[in-house]
């Protein structure tokens, strides 16, 4: 059970909220109890989600890492002697990581808002359409209303690991793209006839120049 | 519904902790995450280097909005992780490499048998694992190894490339093999993994669009 003493209780909510952020990353939980009889539709509205990522909603997110829903039933039962637990509802969880740009703690807060501005600008028709099966969704969102609402299923708090916490998703996937240029333009190279020394130079420049002129691809493209 | 979002693997689990030992299972995963952060390039889990995030949580009784007072008796332990290599290999390599540390976080939880041996462990992950509805990966051709490898040779370029650009020609190629010798372990080349479908080796040319063909 939660802190009821009210004072702890802030302090707590504040420290909880704060280790919500690894260096840049944030990592959200959103765990929100979906409608009665409304989970199977539900179901239905994520697997009709286009399973490559390139195609997702979600890639018009550019600050998203990685993102996940999954239904939740009823609890698991790990056998006797511990106790059964069922829940009444079934739920909706999602968690993704995603960019804040800042490695400030005390900006946890404006950091989820732009998140969840960006998404809500990106996304409102899948955002109505698959948090639209849980109880308390607004009939009209907002912006302000969404937001409420994702706080108010939130759950903070807990060890958040990030292997590169400083990389945003945009510095990786232009990390990656050069990474396989430089390897196409590695392998050319061999090929420099006599391995002229003034060619190989002229060619790295020309190449250097040329992929700082590239785009780097979209998210969720295998790069 | 998949697991799998290009080479990554979201694991996502859910196990029940006797709610009178909740406040140490808090005081354990705040106590990694500072040891973590202290000493951050140390930290047991960078060892195994092929998690990309992962997350420990507690879910109090009273987070599940929408329920009755005591309908749920225990808290929760929630785990998701988004890794790279089969769900076998991510449990065996979890509890051969940071098997203590498993045991500090998840000893709170009801019947877990421990990290060691490996079977009864997996058995208890397998049984409070939930399948994933829809998962996204923004770099699906990627494992973490080549994500930090190539964020080590896009630095490592750039400083190469200002550095030795003045360089008579023939300089220029000795420091360019030196180069490529200093950075071989980070030309891994990256792309469509076997489980990927046509759909997937579309989008790899960046044909964004393209008609899903499974």
């Amino acid at each position: 059970m939660s802190i009821k003493c009210a004072w702890i209780s802030r302090i707590t909510t504040t420290i909880n909220r704060r280790l919500n952020k690894n260096g840049q990353a944030y990592g959200l939980t959103v765990l929100a109890p979906i409608k009665k009889g409304h989970a199977d539709v539900l179901r239905h509205t994520l697997a009709k989600i286009p399973p490559v990522d390139v195609d997702s909603p979600l890639a018009n997110i550019p600050l998203t890492h990685n993102a996940r829903f999954n239904v939740v039933d009823d609890l698991p039962f790990v056998g006797a002697p511990a106790l059964q637990d069922h829940l009444q509802n079934q739920y909706l969880l999602f968690s993704c990581a995603f960019d804040t740009g800042n490695t400030n703690y005390r900006s946890v807060e404006q950091d989820l808002d732009a998140y969840l501005q960006q998404m809500f600008a990106a996304i409102p028709i899948e955002i109505s359409a698959i948090w639209g099966h849980c109880a308390g969704f607004p009939e009209n969102p907002t912006l302000q209303s969404f937001q409420d609402f994702v706080r108010k299923y939130q759950i903070s708090g807990g060890l958040f690991f990030a292997d590169y916490p400083d990389n945003t998703a945009q510095e990786v996937r232009r990390a990656l793209f050069e990474q396989k240029k430089f390897i196409e333009f590695a392998i050319k190279a061999q090929d420099i006839p006599d391995a002229d020394p003034a060619r190989l130079k002229a060619e790295f420049y020309a190449f250097n120049k040329a992929l700082g002129e590239m785009t780097t691809p979209p998210p969720g493209s295998i790069v | 519904m998949s697991n799998l979002a290009g080479k990554a693997y979201a694991l996502s689990v859910l196990s029940p902790i006797k709610p009178w030992t909740t406040w140490i299972n808090q005081g354990v995963l705040l106590f990694s995450l500072i040891q973590g952060r202290i000493s951050r390039t140390e930290s047991n889990l960078k060892k195994l280097t092929f998690i990309h995030y992962a997350r420990w949580q507690v879910v109090y009784r009273d987070n599940w909005l929408g329920e009755a007072p005591g309908q749920v008796k225990y808290d929760y332990l929630l785990f998701f992780s988004n890794f790279n290599g089969t769900w076998d290999q991510y449990i065996d390599a979890f509890s051969d490499v940071v098997p203590d540390r498993l045991n500090l976080i998840w000893r709170w939880s009801v019947k877990f048998p421990g990290s060691v041996p490996v079977t009864p462990f997996k058995n208890y992950i397998r049984l409070n694992q939930y399948d994933t509805d829809y998962y996204y990966n923004a770099y699906p051709g990627a494992a973490t190894t080549d994500v930090k490898a190539a964020l080590r040779l896009k630095e490592a370029l750039a400083e190469f490339a200002e550095a030795n650009k003045d360089l008579e020609p023939v300089a220029f190629k000795i420091a360019y093999n030196k180069f490529m010798i200093s950075i071989q372990n980070s030309l891994m080349s990256t792309g469509a993994g076997p489980r990927f479908t046509e759909r997937h080796q579309a989008a790899s040319c960046g044909l964004k669009g393209a008609p899903y063909v499974n």
